[in-house]
C-alpha cells in the first residue's frame, strides 16, 4: 500500500448518462471515514483543491498542516472524538497527494503500444479505456482498491443499440487491462472483478419491434467474472435453468463471493471482525463459504 | 566369471557346516580322551572326515568368492591361510584320531584344541570381512573394546524426539546409509570402490563416479541405483539384501536435492508437509501434526520486531506481514519524483533479511550495485525489479538467492546474456521479461521465461461513440 495515495480510488465516466452515481456508493459504511473512496476526476485536477492557493509555498503549506494537526491532537485529547483522527489523516493525505496524484495521472510515460492496447480512447480522460489504464497505473503504485464505474446498462428499452454501444466502450479496454497486468507480471497478485448488482430478464419488456425492445431487472441470477489474483483461469461456475430464470446448480451468494474475495486477499472471513456500536461484525455476517472450485 | 561368483556366494552357506561338525568332533574327542576305548563311539572317525571334507569345500568356495574382489586384502589373506589350515588340521585329526588311533590325552587336547582355535580365528576373520571389523565389538562394553583394541564407543546420538530439530545428515542420511549400505561400503569391504561410512567418503564417490552430487539427482549414482527396478543388475542394495523402503528412498533423494548438507536441522531446509511426512515414515517417527512451513512454503518464523518494521516504514517502505499466519513480509517501495532509492534504504532491508519474502522495488531507480545486497535475502520468493536501470551485470549477483521463484524484469536493460545467469537460479519459476532486449527466440527454451505481448485488434472495433 502506498501511503501517498488513497487506499481506495474511484474512477467514473466523465459523461455519465443512465442512473446517477453518487458518493454514497463509495463511502466506508461503518468503517472510519478515512477509508472512504477518493474519486479521481477526469480532468486536469484529478483531485480538487489539491493545489496550493496562489502565493502559498509547499513548505508553508506543510507548516500550516503541522500546526493544524497539533490543534487537532489537543482537541482529540480532550474530546476523544474519533472523527478528529480522520481529519488529521485526511489533511496529511491531501498534502502528500499534491505530489503523488499528478504523477500517477500523467500518461506521458506510457508507450504507444500500451495506449493502442486500450484502444483509441485511452488518452481521452473519463472514458472507460482511460479509466482502465489509470486503474493499472494506480495498482502499480500500490493503491489497494480501485473501482471503475461505467453507467448505462439499465436498458428497459432500446436494448439492441444500447448493448452494442456499451460493449464497444468496454470490451477492448477490459481485455487490455488484464493483458497489460499480465505483461507486467502483475496479474498474479491483482484481482480483476467485473460485476454489477443484478441481472436482466431473458424476456422482453415494453415495446417490442425488430430493432427496439428492453429487458427488466432480474435479481434471481446473474453473472460476474474475475481474472488474476488466485482465480482459476478459463472456468465457469454455476448453472441456471434453460430459461435463465433460476439457479439450478452451484449458486454463489454475495456472502460466498465476499468470503472468496477475502480468502484471495489473505483474510479469514470467519476471523476478521470490526467492532461497531458494541458488536463485533464479520464482513460476511454469519454466512459465506469460500467457492473453492474457482480458486487456482 | 558368473559361474565362479555363482558358486562363490555359496561360501557363506557352506561355511557353517564344518563349524558345527568340527566343534562337535573336537569336543567329543576331548571328552573321550583318557576314557576306555570301548566307550568311544566308532562313528567319531566319520565325523572327523565329514568335517574335514566340509571345511575343504568351504575353503574352495571361499576362494571363488574372494575373486569377486572388494575385500580388505590383509584380512582376506589371513582368512585364506587360516581357512586352509583349518581344513588341513581337520584331515590331520581324522588321520590321527580315526586311522592311527592316537589316544594320549595330552596329544588329543593339543590337536583338538588347535583345531578349535584355528577354526574360531578363521570364522572371526570371515565375519570381519563381511560385517566390518567394528561389527563384533560395536556394542561391547568399553573395557572389552579396549582389550579388543578398539577405542571407547562413540556416544550414540540421542534418539530423534523433535523431527524439526533432527540433523539432516547425522540423524537422517547417515543412519539410513548405515542401515542399508555400509555393510558392503566400508573400509574393509569397499564394494565398487565406494565408501559410505563417513561424510567425506560419501563425497569421494566410487569406481563408477560420484555417488552424490549435491542438488543433482540425475548425476548422483547413489540416487540412480536405489531408484532402479529391483530386478536391474545395478540395483542397490544388491544380492537380495533388504532394500530401502519407498519413503527411505525418497528421503535419501531429498537429502541430495537440498544439497547433501553435512549438517543443519530439518527445519533449516523447510521441507513441505509431504516431505516431512516422508522423513517421519523413513525414521519410524509418528506423523508430524504441525507443519514446519507456512502457507508460502517458508520455514515458520517468529514475527519480526515491531521496531524494525517501524524503522523500515520511517524510511518509506511499506512492510506488511503477508497474512495473519505468515510472518514473512511483503515489502514495497513507492517513490515520488525521480529521486532514486538510496543505499541506506537497501542496507536497512538486511535488518529484516530472514523475513522478506516478497519485495517490490519496481520503479525505484535501483542500480546494479544494490542488487548485491538484495542477494543476501535468503527467503526471497518474489522480486520485482521492473522499470529500473538494471543490467546483466546486476542480475548476475542474484544467483545466490536460494528460493527465488518470481522475478519481474520488464523495462530493465537486461539482454540475452542474462539468461544463462537466470538458468542458475534453480528455484526460478517465472521471470517476466517483456520490454527488455531479450528475444523470444532465446527465451523459448527457458520454461521460466515469460514474454507476454499485446493483442491485435481487428479494424473497425474499439472506438466508442
Amino acid at each position: 500500500m502506498n501511503d501517498n495515495l488513497p487506499s481506495y480510488v474511484v474512477l467514473k465516466p466523465k459523461t455519465g448518462g443512465g442512473q446517477p452515481l453518487t458518493s454514497r456508493y463509495w463511502d466506508a459504511g461503518f468503517l472510519a471515514g478515512k477509508h472512504n473512496g477518493v474519486q479521481f476526476r477526469a480532468d486536469q485536477d484529478a483531485v480538487l483543491y489539491l493545489n496550493n492557493p496562489q502565493g502559498v509555498s509547499r513548505r508553508s503549506r506543510h507548516a500550516a498542516i503541522e500546526t493544524l494537526q497539533e490543534l487537532h491532537e489537543r482537541q482529540l485529547a480532550e474530546t476523544s472524538d474519533p472523527s478528529l483522527e480522520n481529519h488529521i489523516a485526511q489533511y496529511e493525505m491531501a498534502f502528500r497527494m499534491q505530489a503523488s496524484v499528478p504523477e500517477v495521472t500523467d500518461l506521458s510515460g506510457e508507450s504507444q503500444s500500451t495506449l493502442d492496447l486500450y484502444g483509441p480512447n485511452a488518452t481521452e480522460p473519463g472514458t472507460y479505456a482511460a479509466n482502465c489504464l489509470l486503474a493499472r497505473r494506480l495498482a502499480e503504485k500500490g493503491v489497494r482498491f480501485i473501482q471503475v464505474f461505467e453507467q448505462g446498462w439499465d436498458a428497459h428499452a432500446n436494448l439492441p443499440d444500447n448493448i452494442r454501444n456499451q460493449t464497444r466502450k468496454t470490451d477492448q479496454a477490459s481485455a487490455a487491462l488484464i493483458k497489460d497486468l499480465k505483461m507486467r507480471g502483475m496479474l498474479d497478485d491483482t484481482l480483476v472483478i467485473w460485476g454489477g448488482e443484478f441481472g436482466r430478464t431473458n424476456y422482453s419488456q415494453g415495446k417490442m419491434t425488430a430493432d427496439n425492445f428492453g429487458r427488466d431487472h432480474h435479481p434471481r441470477c446473474f453473472t460476474m467474472w474475475m481474472a488474476g489474483g488466485g482465480i482459476k483461469p478459463g472456468t465457469s461456475h454455476g448453472i441456471t435453468d434453460d430459461y435463465c430464470y433460476n439457479i439450478v446448480q452451484d449458486g454463489v451468494h454475495v456472502h460466498d463471493l465476499h468470503a472468496t474475495l477475502m480468502h484471495l486477499l489473505g483474510i479469514d472471513h470467519e476471523r476478521l471482525t470490526f467492532k461497531y456500536q458494541g458488536r463485533h461484525f464479520r464482513l460476511t455476517d454469519v454466512h459465506g463459504h469460500i467457492v473453492k472450485p474457482i480458486l487456482a | 566369471m558368473d559361474w565362479i561368483l555363482f558358486f562363490g556366494r555359496f561360501h557363506v552357506v557352506a561355511l557353517h557346516l564344518p563349524i558345527g561338525i568340527l566343534v562337535l568332533a573336537a569336543i567329543a574327542e576331548i571328552y573321550y580322551a583318557g576314557k576306555r576305548e570301548e566307550s568311544r563311539p566308532g562313528f567319531l572317525r566319520m565325523i572327523w572326515l565329514w568335517g574335514a571334507l566340509a571345511a575343504a569345500i568351504a575353503a574352495g568356495l571361499g576362494y571363488l568368492l574372494s575373486l569377486s574382489g572388494g575385500y580388505d586384502e590383509v584380512t582376506l589373506e589371513r582368512h585364506l591361510i587360516t581357512g586352509i589350515g583349518t581344513a588341513m588340521v581337520a584331515f590331520l585329526c581324522w588321520l590321527m584320531f580315526g586311522v592311527i588311533k592316537l589316544r594320549r590325552p595330552g596329544a588329543v587336547y593339543t590337536l583338538a584344541g588347535l583345531q578349535l582355535v584355528l577354526m574360531s580365528v578363521t570364522g572371526h576373520l570371515g565375519g570381519n570381512l563381511t560385517h566390518g571389523p567394528e561389527y563384533l565389538f560395536e556394542h561391547a562394553p568399553n573395557p572389552v573394546r579396549k582389550i579388543a583394541g578398539f577405542g571407547p564407543k562413540q556416544p550414540a546420538r540421542p534418539a530423534v524426539t523433535d523431527l524439526a530439530q533432527a540433523d539432516v545428515f547425522l540423524d537422517i542420511a547417515q543412519p539410513l546409509l548405515e542401515l542399508r549400505c555400509v555393510t558392503c561400503h566400508n573400509p574393509s569391504k569397499t564394494k565398487g570402490g565406494l565408501l559410505l561410512d563417513t561424510y567425506d567418503h560419501i563425497m569421494l564417490g566410487g569406481d563408477t563416479g560420484a555417488a552424490v552430487v549435491p542438488g543433482d539427482l540425475i548425476a548422483s549414482e547413489l540416487s540412480i541405483r536405489i531408484n532402479l527396478d529391483p530386478e536391474h543388475d545395478d540395483y542397490m542394495p544388491s544380492g537380495g539384501k533388504t532394500p530401502f523402503t519407498e519413503s527411505q528412498t525418497r528421503v535419501m533423494d531429498w537429502w541430495i536435492e537440498i544439497g547433501a548438507p553435512a549438517d543443519g536441522t530439518v527445519a533449516d531446509f523447510a521441507p513441505s508437509p509431504d516431505t516431512l511426512a516422508l522423513i517421519a515414515a523413513a525414521l519410524d517417527q509418528p506423523k508430524p501434526t504441525v507443519s514446519l512451513t507456512n502457507e508460502i512454503g517458508l520455514p515458520k518464523l517468529p514475527a519480526l520486531s515491531r521496531d524494525v518494521i517501524m524503522e523500515l516504514e520511517a524510511l518509506g517502505f511499506d512492510a506488511t506481514p503477508i497474512s495473519e499466519t505468515v510472518t514473512h513480509l511483503d515489502i514495497d517501495f513507492y517513490r515520488i519524483g525521480a529521486e532514486p532509492i538510496t543505499d541506506t534504504h537497501i542496507n536497512a532491508l538486511l535488518k529484516a533479511s530472514d523475513h522478506i519474502a516478497w519485495l517490490n522495488l519496481g520503479n525505484t531507480g535501483l542500480t546494479d550495485a544494490q542488487l548485491e545486497t538484495i542477494a543476501q535475502l535468503p527467503n526471497l520468493l518474489r522480486l520485482d525489479l521492473s522499470n529500473n536501470p538494471v543490467t546483466d551485470a546486476g542480475i548476475s549477483a542474484l544467483t545466490p538467492l536460494p528460493r527465488l521463484q518470481t522475478l519481474n524484469l520488464h523495462h530493465t536493460q537486461i539482454t540475452d546474456n542474462a539468461l544463462p545467469v537466470l538458468d542458475q537460479v534453480k528455484s526460478l519459476e517465472k521471470a517476466v521479461l517483456w520490454a527488455t532486449a531479450i528475444t523470444s527466440d532465446s527465451a523459448a527454451s527457458r520454461p521460466y521465461a515469460e514474454i507476454e505481448t499485446g493483442f491485435a485488434v481487428p479494424d473497425g472495433n474499439g472506438s466508442s461513440k
